[in-house]
């Protein structure tokens, strides 16, 4: 783990909860936007930059949808973590989005 | 190397010990006995129940300095001698004599008649040596003192010389004078082809002369006042042969007699050379017949006070032992013999036969496979050697046709135990020169149990070619997966490499199935091993399962069904261009081994595909990232992805 103070186990619940709460979220968002948002977050990721990726993410979830609060609490959650598990969480998140297509599309 | 030795059956059964060095001894006596006598592990056994003197005393001497003087005869051998003695020993009756006299009845009327060829050939050498000698000791440049202990020598190794062969020793050193004093017009004759000739040479001068034919003779263009010199040649020649027919007759009518005395034994010794064991007992070149004889009488007998040499085991018994000097622990040092002469009857009869057990295979040194059961070890070494009389194996080979022979017998045997207690030993070289690649493989109980598996095994026992980059000049190399595997190497970089080579060289050959169960294997230990510190099989997971090896296997099978599926479903979601500019991306930063970039890269292209058809496999590709997104085991997906992306190339 590149974090040796996070346990695995918990970082893994972190991530499933994330990807979960995240592909929810999405599931209204229409592709094109979620396209483009996937980029600009992998952008920010690539960069290492937390703050532009929770920009670029708190803009898109500002909505009162019920799934949007919970993926923003949740976030809440990992804010206050280490730096070094910025990319774990932060790729959960991206996963989560983009792994909502199917449901849009079926 | 332990110490213990334990003995539970009647003394008289041939039993592994526990002690490797001890065992591959005995393993080392069998083969030797089978090779001989044609006795199967079980004759051999019942011989030894039955009459153990007849087969220490009489048996064993005789096969091995036959074995001895194979490696010293060129003659085509027949097995006459062989059936001599068995007909003598079988004749006799158990117990009629002591065991003094049958070992020295073996030894005069079959070990040296068996060397009678060998002893001439050898003594006829030896003489023209020291006539050669002789003369060179008139050379200018040595000083006096070497000089006149050359003479010394020289003059102790002419006495030696049984009076009856004196006469014709001395009848041909005349001639010899002789044709010393043309030596340059001979060489000149002799050489005259070659266009150079060492002035100093007069040793391969007059071995030159011996060896000429008549036809030869008679071709060289002697000048009309050298006839008298040709005479000479032929007298020199036909006296040097007639000197043969003399040692000979000499020679038997000696053992016959059994009459060698102390003052020429010397000269009667056993002409006998082995790399193993330079100036040990029996091989010492200064041991005369008789000191030969009692020397390995008193190793079969153990009579260590005789020989004090026997007294501790150190190297001198074993190379792959340390000197009593390099012996580190004063608790232990001298280590005695004793501890052995408690337990067996004929320890050192085993221990010398060491380097029978094992099978020189081309390329890759002497190998020797050991279990802890002597019948076990004792049909896979007998299996080998068989492959090996039938097939040429390179070094690859024999390690995979060792690994099958021993699973194929395991599964004879239909025990798992065994797999995981065994040891394949190898070495190079073993000589008072030194050690060279000496190499214990054992197979750790994890490996073994993967083993079992057929389909596994059958995947991994695969060679591959593999490309690497040591000091910035990258080469390709073989490996076989299994060897690296049951060593307990990683085999990831092996696949690397192997992939590495693929795409730098469209020709090169992939070997796709063996390598996703190479990935799939390896993952699977990882990832059951990476939650505790301890090694998987040391690990509580390991042990509380009841069925642990299937449950292992069924997780590998898991994991190449995954890594399978990923691979089929990256090369259907790419077309040809992208798999070919993402291809070499992705390895790249696979090379580096950095899991967010590899993510970040595929996340995008993933991203940018927009097309209602491959919707189903991107979600699916995207959840496969998920669940793989660890530092244990995205590596191994990463390259199941990769391969994926080679797709059509290697169709």
């Amino acid at each position: 783990m590149s974090n040796e103070t996070i346990e695995d186990v918990k970082i893994y619940e972190i991530k499933e909860e994330l990807r979960r709460k995240s592909k929810d979220a999405a599931v209204d968002m229409s592709s094109n936007y979620k396209q483009k948002l996937v980029y600009n977050l992998l952008d920010a990721l690539k960069a290492r930059d937390k703050a532009r990726f929770l920009d670029v993410l708190l803009r898109a979830i500002n909505r009162k949808d019920e799934h949007y609060k919970a993926l923003a609490q949740a976030i809440e959650g990992c804010v206050s973590l280490p730096q070094e598990t910025f990319e774990e969480w932060g790729y959960a998140i991206v996963i989560g989005i983009m792994a909502s297509e199917e449901n849009t599309q079926g | 190397m332990s110490t213990e030795v334990v003995v539970t059956t009647p003394e008289q059964d041939l039993q592994f010990t526990g002690n490797w060095f001890i065992d591959a001894g005995i393993l080392g006596f069998v083969n030797l006995m089978e090779e001989v006598y044609g006795w199967d592990l079980e004759e051999l056994q019942k011989r030894i129940r039955k009459e153990p003197e007849k087969v220490y005393y009489g048996y064993f001497p005789f096969a091995y300095f036959y074995k001895l003087y194979l490696k010293e005869s060129t003659h085509n051998n027949s097995d006459t001698p062989i059936h001599e003695l068995k007909e003598f020993l079988e004749n006799k009756l158990s117990k009629e004599e002591n065991t003094r006299e049958l070992f020295d009845i073996v030894w005069y009327d079959h070990i040296c008649r068996l060397f009678t060829d060998v002893w001439v050939k050898n003594s006829q050498k030896k003489i023209l040596k020291l006539l050669t000698l002789n003369q060179k000791n008139n050379d200018e440049s040595e000083s006096e003192n070497s000089k006149k202990k050359k003479k010394r020598q020289n003059t102790d190794e002419q006495n030696e010389i049984p009076l009856e062969i004196r006469s014709k020793v001395d009848e041909i050193s005349k001639l010899k004078k002789k044709l010393a004093e043309n030596e340059k017009e001979i060489s000149n004759l002799l050489f005259k082809n070659k266009g150079k000739q060492k002035t100093d040479d007069n040793k391969n001068l007059y071995k030159k002369i011996v060896m000429l034919t008549s036809e030869e003779l008679n071709k060289l263009d002697f000048k009309e006042d050298q006839n008298e010199l040709k005479a000479t040649i032929l007298e020199f020649k036909k006296e040097y042969n007639d000197l043969a027919d003399h040692l000979k007759n000499n020679w038997k009518s000696t053992i016959e007699k059994k009459s060698i005395h102390n003052d020429n034994e010397k000269f009667y010794r056993l002409p006998i050379s082995y790399d193993f064991y330079t100036n040990f007992l029996f091989f010492h070149f200064g041991k005369g017949n008789l000191k030969q004889k009692e020397s390995l009488y008193n190793l079969i007998s153990c009579n260590i006070e005789e020989e004090s040499i026997l007294g501790k085991i150190d190297k001198t018994i074993n190379k792959l032992l340390p000197s009593t000097k390099d012996f580190s622990n004063i608790n232990y040092t001298e280590l005695s013999s004793k501890i052995l002469t408690e337990r067996f009857s004929y320890p050192f009869v085993y221990l010398i036969c060491f380097s029978n057990a094992f099978e020189k295979y081309k390329g890759i040194g002497n190998v020797f496979f050991y279990s802890h059961d002597l019948k076990l070890s004792y049909i896979i070494n007998k299996k080998l050697k068989k492959y090996k009389t039938t097939l040429e194996l390179d070094k690859l080979d024999i390690f995979k046709l060792t690994w099958e022979q021993i699973i194929d017998t395991l599964i004879e045997y239909k025990s798992s135990w065994s797999l995981e207690n065994m040891y394949i030993i190898s070495y190079r070289q073993l000589d008072n020169k030194g050690q060279e690649d000496v190499e214990y493989v054992g197979i750790p109980k994890l490996q073994a149990s993967i083993l079992l598996d057929d389909k596994i095994r059958d995947e991994l026992n695969k060679s591959i070619q593999f490309r690497l980059r040591d000091k910035d000049k990258p080469y390709t190399a073989y490996c076989w997966l299994l060897e690296e595997f049951i060593k307990g190497r990683p085999l990831y970089p092996k696949i690397l490499g192997h992939f590495w080579l693929k795409i730098s060289n469209n020709n090169k050959y992939f070997s796709k199935n063996s390598s996703l169960w190479a990935l799939a294997v390896e993952s699977t230990i990882n990832n059951l091993t990476k939650d505790a510190n301890k090694p998987f099989s040391h690990s509580e997971v390991f042990f509380k399962s009841e069925k642990r090896y299937c449950m292992l296997t069924k997780e590998i099978y898991n994991s190449y069904r995954k890594m399978y599926l990923l691979m089929k479903t990256t090369s259907s979601l790419f077309d040809k261009n992208e798999k070919e500019s993402l291809l070499y991306e992705l390895f790249s930063v696979l090379k580096t081994n950095d899991r967010f970039t590899f993510n970040n890269i595929l996340l995008k292209k993933l991203n940018a595909k927009n097309d209602s058809k491959s919707e189903k496999s991107k979600a699916r590709l995207i959840e496969s990232i998920f669940e793989f997104n660890n530092d244990v085991v995205w590596k191994y997906y990463a390259m199941a992805i990769l391969i994926g992306l080679l797709g059509d190339k290697n169709e």
